[in-house]
């Protein structure tokens, strides 16, 4: 969720009224946003937006303007997506970039002055669009420029690598752009980016100077902007065109917001030409009976279309039918739903007076559970303490320590640290490390969990199985096999589960001290006296006795199917 | 014999019908039957007439060890019957072991002038050991203590001579005074007069190897009184023993068997004592607290749903609508499972239902998220991130129309262990299909969780986004120990969830965040707490109530 910060002073102005702090962390949900602090040095604040889907909100100017319409019902005024670009005011696109990064707009921004506000709504913005809905810079990029000594039309077209040199921001010295992806910051940042092309994007000007090396980094001398500079030409490359538009108009809304008179640019591709900003006119047909049926409640059309046009739609009525056309900032109306829950936002969802399902259901636990929770309670019967712990271990846990060869488990591709780096297939580990930090802890200590384990299953669909175990240990100076079988016995016993014990060996326990738990011919667990060995490599220094059951249908013999 | 009385006393409210009755038992009666052996030994050191003893004193006098003496004391004082006087430090006298002998043969001095006024013969101070059973480095300062005060005079050849048939006062005085402490057996120094002060003064210490004949300790002290009940109880024990029987404290089967349990008393126990605490067998608190959220959700009607940790992304995300380029499914936000990879296939046709409905909508009335869906990539294996996976499924598997699920599902994000982060987790998910849902239904649902499951009475709605849901909320609530909380999100499912998976009535999704209610009712700060390793804590953990 991104979170932005942006100067109280400067929202205010944007907002056009004074906006106190406690009013503004009230109405912030109108832009599904919430207020996350104040910096009383700075007058910076900082703003959480939860709609993922809404980057025109991830500013200073977007929120200003949501709440603008919401609260003071001050519908915002683009004239220039329906101004048509003049003369000069072209990009060119060479035919080598349509598989490279083919799709570009901007515009040029004039009658304003950078100032402190500007710049850091701009960097804002051009960080959360690139980084956040960008996807760093894959989907769009962006560069603003110091419009004042660009001289147009522009050309945006592929360069081999050491074909072109610039000056990149920052650095004074002119590099090739394969210097640039190896020697800059940004180049070693984005050059995954572009890698993989032979041809590399580049846009300049008529007099051939570069602007920008895009999605890497803007050139030092027209590409930077700076306190003070009268006007800015913004471009925005990227991987889908939609995104690029849609980038372009929010950047274009933003600037006007400060008072920036907008040109936009035809952007010309060999075949095809297209206007940037440019109004997507996202229409959305709204059905008054489907709003009604989601909100549960009449609703009178024409508040449907007020409460909608405070949300920066414009709406007209066909019959019983609203047609909803998104400002040219937003396109994140894929489905008459998210004009419901814009509507409902609009006018509060404090006006809908909740209401009880009356639907009658019959609860029930699920099966598994219920027959761990069985097991659960014979275990404290029993006297022994439940404990709780993460699924995630280590395989030096699961093995090295046990004593046991290493075998099968799912194992995590991103591990955090080894220590969380596979799923447990078995509780009797966990169980040994809880005994090794509890070594002073008076005893005896009868502990157990019962939980989820998972075990690789190659021919299931996930590939693995989850399963649900109980493993108890007991240990105390005289903790022997004979006291943990009784445990196991008298569990069986009361459960009603025929089982028998055939010897096994397994290196966690000691030979001929341990079995097998055998029940319909099915081997449902394992049971023993830890070895010695396994107990030093815990610090363990009490004779610990295990068992450990999967809980599975097997051990039941009732029909119930888990 | 003390009577066990009942007196019923009547009160009548006036003008009222209601009728107090009081029961009152014959209090001393009632101790003296609870009194432990140890008690009375401690009770009959005491005298009706000399009713404070010194801890010294009872000691010495009931022959108890320190230990038995202590606990004894406590119990006394513990049903008033005595009072402890801390008499901070004070200087007690009593008699040394010469001392003591001099109570009952007499002081030296005497013995020594009785002696020579019966004697006929001559005697020398070196006779004076073996007659008198004296100690011969005893003698010499008793000698010069009778030539100074003038009771005798030595002779040419050692011979002593008797000045006075009697004794002089002096000599009577100090065997008065060793008397005296003799009787009482300790003394305080404040209780004598001055000059037996002195006395005692000049007597308690002396040069070389001689013994003393007081002792004088200088350590604090305590001074036991029998209260006013106390002395009624010693008054009465010598009398109420004659009548009491046998005393048991362990009932043993023998004497059921032989019935002599009839003729014995059970020794009254201090049932106020605190026994130690039991090590018991009983559930880890956290799960106890999510035993008590499941059995909420079955008793609102929910049916439980389970699921597999190991998830693909196409349950975990793709048929939530999350498009496949969403921010929160690279490898900083899920678990992706290095072995095995990949699914062995997605079930169809909810597999080509969600990827059109990614694509352009399908035939949901969507735009859909526009991109091609990589039919690969969904196949990808994950920790499973997200309880709602289960509702996922479960409007896959034929669901009950009406019907209500839920589920404790433990879930996993790539997350750095802090504080208010662990690996695990468990989040509460579930969802209400039926045709009459809408937001309003939704939002008193929220409601009721509200009430049941934080006992809050305050709820506030916001707006959320979630996106498999349209519209989303964010359910607050005042907590009656944590203010207001986040307690959950929901919302309706958005159509391009439920009409792929083949549902076509509206369905309520919801998730509650219930880890720092649990933390409350167990009284920890730190999340990692809800699965620690620690024996001693989770043995002390309270019972969730």
């Amino acid at each position: 969720m991104p979170t932005i910060t942006c100067y109280h002073r400067d929202l205010e102005i944007l907002y056009t009224e004074k906006l106190s702090l406690q009013k503004l962390s009230e109405v912030l949900e109108k832009a599904k946003a919430e207020f996350k602090g104040y910096d009383e040095k700075t007058g910076e604040i900082k703003i959480e937006i939860v709609d993922t889907n809404r980057p025109d909100l991830w500013s200073a100017e977007g929120i200003a303007r949501q709440l603008r319409e919401s609260l003071l019902h001050k519908k915002s005024s683009y004239p220039f997506f329906s101004a048509t670009p003049s003369g000069k005011d072209i990009i060119i696109v060479d035919k080598n970039m349509a598989d490279i990064r083919p799709y570009i707009g901007g515009f040029f921004a004039s009658n304003i002055e950078v100032d402190e506000f500007l710049l850091t709504g701009l960097i804002q913005i051009q960080e959360k669009l690139t980084e956040n809905y960008g996807r760093s810079r894959e989907l769009i990029a962006i560069g603003v420029h110091d419009a004042s000594k660009i001289e147009f039309p522009l050309s945006y077209k592929g360069f081999s690598p050491k074909e072109i040199s610039f000056s990149p921001l920052g650095f004074t010295e002119e590099m090739d752009l394969s210097e640039i992806l190896e020697r800059h910051p940004k180049g070693q940042e984005y050059g995954r980016l572009v890698k993989n092309f032979s041809l590399y994007p580049v846009l300049q000007d008529a007099a051939n100077k570069v602007l920008s090396f895009p999605p890497v980094i803007n050139s030092n001398d027209l590409g930077r902007v700076v306190v003070g500079n009268k006007a800015l030409f913004v471009d925005i490359t990227g991987t889908s065109l939609e995104s690029v538009i849609l980038c372009v108009n929010i950047m274009a809304c933003n600037l006007s917001d400060r008072g920036a008179h907008i040109r936009p640019f035809m952007v010309e591709y060999p075949s095809s030409r297209h206007m940037t900003p440019q109004n997507l006119k996202q229409i959305v047909t709204l059905e008054q009976e489907y709003l009604e049926k989601i909100l549960g409640e009449k609703v009178d059309p024409a508040s449907i279309m007020e409460y909608l046009s405070f949300m920066g739609f414009s709406v007209s009525k066909e019959e019983n039918k609203l047609i909803c056309e998104s400002p040219p900032y937003r396109r994140d109306c894929l489905h008459s739903v998210d004009l419901i829950e814009d509507f409902a936002i609009s006018r509060g969802y404090n006006t809908f007076s909740p209401e009880m399902p009356e639907k009658y259901t019959v609860g029930s636990m699920s099966p598994i559970i219920e027959f761990a929770d069985t097991l659960r309670m014979l275990m404290t019967g029993m006297g022994f303490q439940e404990f709780i712990t993460y699924i995630l271990t280590g395989k030096d846990k699961l093995f090295d320590k046990m004593n046991r060869p290493e075998g099968d488990v799912v194992e995590v591709a991103n591990v955090m640290s080894d220590t969380y780096s596979v799923l447990r297939p078995t509780l009797l580990p966990v169980l040994l490390e809880i005994e090794s930090k509890n070594l002073r802890v008076e005893f005896p200590h009868k502990i157990f969990e019962e939980g989820e384990v998972v075990i690789p299953a190659p021919k299931e669909i996930l590939r693995s199985k989850t399963l649900h175990n109980l493993s108890a240990i007991v240990s105390h100076s005289g903790a022997n096999f004979s006291e943990i079988h009784s445990y196991l016995h008298s569990l069986m016993f009361y459960l009603n589960i025929p089982y028998k014990l055939e010897e096994t060996s397994d290196p966690a326990f000691i030979d001929g001290r341990a079995g097998k738990i055998i029940s319909f011919n099915r081997e449902v667990g394992i049971i023993g006296e830890i070895y010695p060995g396994v107990l030093e490599n815990w610090g363990i220094m009490m004779p610990v006795a295990a068992f450990e059951l999967t809980l599975d249908y097997n051990l039941v013999r009732s029909e119930k199917d888990f | 014999m003390v009577l066990i009385c009942y007196n019923v006393l009547k009160n009548r409210k006036a003008g009222g019908g209601t009728v107090i009755r009081t029961v009152i038992f014959n209090v001393k009666t009632d101790i003296i039957a609870s009194l432990h052996p140890l008690e009375i030994e401690v009770l009959n050191t005491f005298k009706t007439e000399k009713a404070s003893l010194f801890w010294s004193v009872i000691l010495e006098k009931t022959g108890l060890k320190e230990s038995q003496l202590r606990t004894a004391i406590e119990w006394l004082l513990h049903k008033n019957l005595i009072i402890s006087e801390s008499t901070g430090v004070e200087e007690i006298i009593s008699l040394t072991k010469t001392g003591k002998s001099y109570a009952t043969l007499g002081i030296p001095e005497k013995r020594i002038v009785q002696f020579l006024s019966s004697s006929e013969k001559d005697v020398t101070m070196g006779d004076l050991p073996a007659i008198l059973s004296l100690e011969k480095d005893e003698v010499g300062p008793v000698i010069g203590f009778l030539k100074k005060h003038k009771d005798l005079s030595v002779e040419a050849g050692g011979v002593l001579k008797l000045l006075s048939s009697n004794s002089s006062s002096y000599i009577e005085n100090k065997q008065s005074l060793v008397d005296k402490v003799a009787k009482e057996e300790s003394l305080m120094m404040k209780e004598l007069s001055m000059e037996e002060g002195d006395m005692v003064r000049s007597l308690y210490r002396k040069r070389g190897t001689e013994q003393g004949v007081f002792r004088i300790e200088g350590r604090p002290i305590f001074l036991y009184h029998l209260t006013e009940e106390g002395k009624s109880v010693v008054a009465d024990l010598v009398e109420s023993l004659k009548y009491r029987k046998t005393e048991v404290s362990q009932i043993t089967s023998d004497i059921l068997k032989d019935g002599k349990w009839k003729d014995v008393t059970f020794r009254k126990y201090n049932i106020k004592l605190n026994p130690p605490k039991l090590n018991i067998g009983k559930k880890h608190p956290y799960r106890q607290f999510l035993d008590w959220v499941r059995i909420k959700f079955i008793s609102l009607g929910f049916k439980e749903m389970k699921g597999s940790i190991v998830e693909n992304e196409f349950w975990n995300m793709d048929a939530l609508f999350m498009p496949q380029f969403h921010s929160a499914r690279n490898i900083h936000d899920v678990y992706y499972i290095k072995k095995p990879e990949y699914s062995r296939e997605i079930e169809e046709p909810y597999l080509s239902n969600v990827a059109f409905c990614h694509e352009h909508g399908g035939n949901t009335g969507s735009a859909g998220w526009r991109y091609k869906f990589d039919r690969e990539k969904t196949k990808r294996l994950i920790l499973r991130s997200q309880g709602t996976v289960l509702s996922a499924r479960t409007l896959a598997a034929d669901p009950e129309i009406p019907g209500k699920y839920f589920a404790i599902a433990r879930c996993f994000r790539y997350e750095q262990i802090d504080a208010t982060h662990g690996t695990d987790f468990f989040q509460i998910e579930g969802i209400v299909l039926d045709e009459t849902i809408n937001f309003r239904k939704l939002l008193g649902l929220l409601n009721l969780f509200a009430i049941e499951i934080a006992r809050a009475k305050k709820t506030k709605f916001t707006p959320a986004y979630f996106p498999f849901t349209e519209p989303s909320v964010e359910l607050q609530v005042e907590h009656p120990d944590l203010g207001w909380i986040e307690l959950g999100g929901a919302g309706i499912f958005r159509p391009e969830v439920t009409l792929p998976l083949g549902i076509k009535v509206p369905v309520i999704a919801w998730g509650l965040g219930i880890d720092r209610m649990a933390m409350v009712s167990l009284g920890i700060s730190d999340i990692r707490q809800l699965f620690t390793h620690d024996l001693d804590f989770i043995r002390n953990a309270k019972a969730v109530i």
